[in-house]
C-alpha cells in the first residue's frame, strides 16, 4: 500500500528563517572578532581570543558482499535502502563540518552541517546543528535551535564514527530512528559531583524528515514512491533523559513521545474510499488508522556503559510503542571491547523483535460473490497490504565482530564483520530487491571503515 | 637463614619503590596567577578538562590550555589524570564536540607559551611537568593540583 503524502509545513518557512538568522547573527560576529583580532599585538592571546572553530569529521566506508546482490543495505531508515553490488561507498561515508563559537562567558552558537547519503529534498536537510546555548552556570544549560535528537547513548554523534568503537551503531536498535535531529528548546541541569553526576534533559520541538520504513529500492521500476513525497512531521515531541555518572558507570533511562502528522493530497478520496467499501470490507477503517492516521509514537529506553581500564561493555534495550502499523517492538544490543595498545577488538550482539501482528480480516472471509466488480481490486489491496506489515517488521538479529586500529591521532581504520539472521515475517531494516521475505535467512557482510576528526 | 631474611626485605621494598614511583608526582596542574582558586581536587581537574565543568568553584569562567594534539605530554597527563588511553580521549572528546555539548581544551604550542599565558591572562587551567615547578615559583605561580 503505497500512498504518497504532502503536505504544508510551516515549519519549513521558520527552519529557513532560524538558519538564516543564525547566519546573521555569526556575520558580525565573525567580523568583530578579525577585527578585535588584528588589535592583538600577541599571537598567544590569539589563541585564547579565538572562540571560533572550524571543525569536522569524515568516514570513508566500503561494505561489500560477493554473495548476496539480492540484499538492499542500509544504515538506518533515513537512508535508501541500496544495492551493496553497486554502492559499497554509500553506506557509511560521510563527511561533516562544524563551526561553533562562543560570543561570551555564557553564550555559545554551533553550526553543523553533515553530507551523506540519505533522503533530502531541502538544503537545510544536510543541517543538523544550529543552535544557540545560553550555559547559565556548570549546573544549567538552555538550548535553542536545531540540536541533536538524544534519543540513545550514541544518537547525539551518531554520525561521527570516530567516536565510538563499531563501524556503524547496532542496526537493530539504531536503525529505526527516524531523526537525528529536531527544531525546539531544551534545558539540562546537572548536579552531584565527580563521584555521584547526575544530569537530565527536558526537549520540546518538532521535526520533519523524510525516512522510508520498509525496504525501498530505488531501481525498481515498481516501486513508484517519489521520495519526495514521504515527508512525515512530529510535532509536539518531547524527550526527557536522566543520566549518572560514577566512576567506571554510565547509567542512562529515556522517555521519548512523539505524535505524527499527515495530511494526504488524496485524502478525501482516500475517507470517501473506505466510507463506501467499508460496509463490505469492516476493517478497512482499522488499515486506515494503522497506516495512514495521524499517530503517536513513545520510546522508552535504558541504557548503561561500564568502562573500567582497557575494558569496555556497552548495552541498550528500547522498547517503541506505536500506535501505528510502523516501529513497534522491542530492541537491544550488548557491546564489549578491549583496548590493546592501539587495537581495539570487539563484539557486538544486536536483537529486534516486534510481536504485533496487525491481523486484518482477509478478502477471503468477507463473503463476497465471484462476480464482484472490485473483486480484484480488493485482492490487489490485500496483497500490497500484507506485503507492507512484513516488510515494515523487524525480527531480526546479528552478530558483529570488529577491530579498530588507532593508528594515528584522531583517526582510526575499523574492519567489521557482520552476521544478520532474519527471522520469519521479516523485512528489516536491510531489504530485498524483491520484496519477498524467506524465513529465517541469514546474510553476511563486511566493512571496512576509516574514521577521522580534524 | 640471612639469605631469607633478606629476599623478605627485599620483597618487602620493591613494592614500596614502586608505590612510590607510581605515587611521585609528574604534573602539575595550574591556574591563571590572578586566580584565587588555591586548590582543586583530582575530580574537579578532570571535570574542567574533560568538558563538564567550566566554572571555577569560585564562579570564574575558566579555559583549560592543551599540549599539542600529538604530543606525549598530552597523552601521558591524560593517562595520568584519567587512566585512559589518548584515542579513547580522542573519541570521547568527537561526542562531546560534534553534539555540541563543549569544546576541547585549547592546544598551545609549547610549556613556555602556557607558562606565558598564565602569568598575564585570567581564567585558564593548564598542566605542566613537575620539572617546570621552580619556574612557575618565580613567576608567582602556585599549582592546584600535582598528579
Amino acid at each position: 500500500m503505497s500512498l504518497n503524502t504532502r503536505q504544508f509545513n510551516i515549519a519549513r518557512p521558520i527552519r529557513r528563517f532560524s538558519s538564516l538568522a543564525l547566519l546573521l547573527i555569526l556575520s558580525p560576529q565573525l567580523l568583530a572578532q578579525e577585527s578585535t583580532t588584528d588589535k592583538l599585538s600577541s599571537a598567544l592571546a590569539d589563541v585564547l581570543d579565538n572562540n571560533w572553530k572550524v571543525t569536522g569529521f569524515l568516514t570513508l566506508g566500503y561494505t561489500q558482499t560477493d554473495k548476496y546482490d539480492d540484499r538492499l543495505f542500509r544504515r538506518n531508515i533515513t537512508q535508501e535502502g541500496i544495492r551493496l553490488a553497486d554502492n559499497g561507498f554509500l553506506v557509511d561515508s560521510r563527511l561533516g563540518l562544524q563551526l561553533s563559537g562562543e560570543l561570551s562567558d555564557h553564550w555559545e552558537v554551533a553550526f553543523q552541517g553533515v553530507y551523506k547519503h540519505q533522503y533530502a529534498t531541502e538544503w537545510d536537510d544536510y543541517i543538523d546543528v544550529a543552535f544557540a546555548r545560553y550555559r547559565a552556570s556548570n549546573e544549567w544549560q538552555f538550548t535553542l535551535g536545531r540540536q541533536p535528537f538524544d534519543l540513545f547513548i550514541l544518537s547525539d554523534h551518531i554520525n561521527v564514527g570516530y567516536s565510538y568503537d563499531f563501524v556503524r551503531p547496532p542496526t537493530e536498535f539504531y536503525g529505526s530512528i527516524p531523526y537525528e535531529s529536531f527544531d525546539g528548546i531544551s534545558i539540562s541541569r546537572h548536579w552531584g559531583d565527580f563521584d555521584n553526576e547526575w544530569s537530565w534533559d527536558l526537549s520540546i520541538g518538532f521535526i520533519e524528515e523524510e525516512f522510508e520504513t520498509d525496504a525501498f529500492d530505488e531501481n525498481d521500476p515498481d516501486d513508484t514512491d517519489d521520495p519526495g513525497d514521504d515527508i512525515t512531521r512530529a510535532e509536539p515531541i518531547y524527550n526527557t533523559a536522566i543520566n549518572w555518572r560514577s566512576g567506571n558507570w554510565h547509567v542512562r533511562a529515556n522517555y521519548a513521545w512523539l505524535k505524527f502528522e499527515q495530511e494526504l493530497d488524496d485524502a478525501k478520496e482516500l475517507e470517501e474510499f473506505v466510507e463506501v467499501f467499508s460496509p463490505l470490507w469492516p476493517d478497512l477503517s482499522r488499515i486506515q488508522s494503522d497506516f495512514i492516521a495521524s499517530t503517536v509514537m513513545r520510546y522508552v529506553s535504558a541504557g548503561a556503559v561500564w568502562q573500567s581500564g582497557n575494558w569496555k561493555i556497552q548495552s541498550e534495550i528500547s522498547n517503541i510503542d506505536a500506535d501505528f502499523v510502523h516501529f513497534n517492538g522491542i530492541r537491544a544490543y550488548f557491546h564489549v571491547s578491549h583496548r590493546f595498545g592501539d587495537w581495539l577488538p570487539y563484539a557486538t550482539f544486536g536483537y529486534a523483535r516486534d510481536n504485533s501482528k496487525n491481523d486484518y480480516q482477509q478478502v477471503s472471509e468477507l463473503g463476497l460473490p465471484d462476480d464482484f466488480i472490485f473483486l480484484d481490486l480488493f485482492k490487489d489491496l490485500e496483497k500490497e497490504i500484507n506485503e507492507e506489515v512484513t516488510s515494515v517488521r523487524h525480527n531480526q538479529r546479528s552478530l558483529a565482530l570488529g577491530v579498530r586500529w588507532d593508528f594515528s591521532s584522531r583517526k582510526a581504520l575499523k574492519m567489521q564483520c557482520d552476521y544478520y539472521k532474519f527471522d520469519a515475517a521479516s523485512g528489516s531494516i536491510h531489504g530485498r530487491v524483491d520484496q519477498l521475505y524467506a524465513n529465517n535467512e541469514s546474510r553476511s557482510w563486511c566493512s571496512l571503515n576509516l574514521d577521522m576528526v580534524f | 637463614m640471612r639469605f631469607y631474611r633478606i629476599m623478605t626485605l627485599l620483597l618487602l621494598f620493591i613494592p614500596s619503590l614502586m608505590f612510590a614511583q607510581n605515587e611521585r608526582a609528574q604534573w602539575l596542574v595550574v591556574v591563571s596567577a590572578q586566580s584565587n582558586v588555591e586548590q582543586l581536587s583530582q575530580k574537579q581537574v578532570m571535570g574542567l578538562f574533560l568538558g563538564r565543568a567550566k566554572f571555577l568553584p569560585d564562579g570564574d569562567r575558566v579555559k583549560a590550555l592543551d599540549h599539542p594534539l600529538d604530543s606525549e605530554n598530552r597523552a601521558e597527563f591524560y593517562q595520568a589524570l584519567t587512566g585512559k588511553n589518548i584515542s579513547d580521549i580522542d573519541a570521547y572528546w568527537a561526542r562531546l564536540k560534534y553534539s555540541g555539548r563543549a569544546n576541547p581544551p585549547v592546544p598551545v604550542e609549547s610549556s613556555e607559551q602556557i607558562i606565558q599565558l598564565l602569568s598575564r591572562e585570567s581564567g585558564i587551567i593548564a598542566y605542566l611537568p613537575v620539572s617546570y615547578s621552580t619556574v612557575l615559583k618565580e613567576r608567582g605561580i602556585t599549582p592546584v593540583l600535582s598528579i
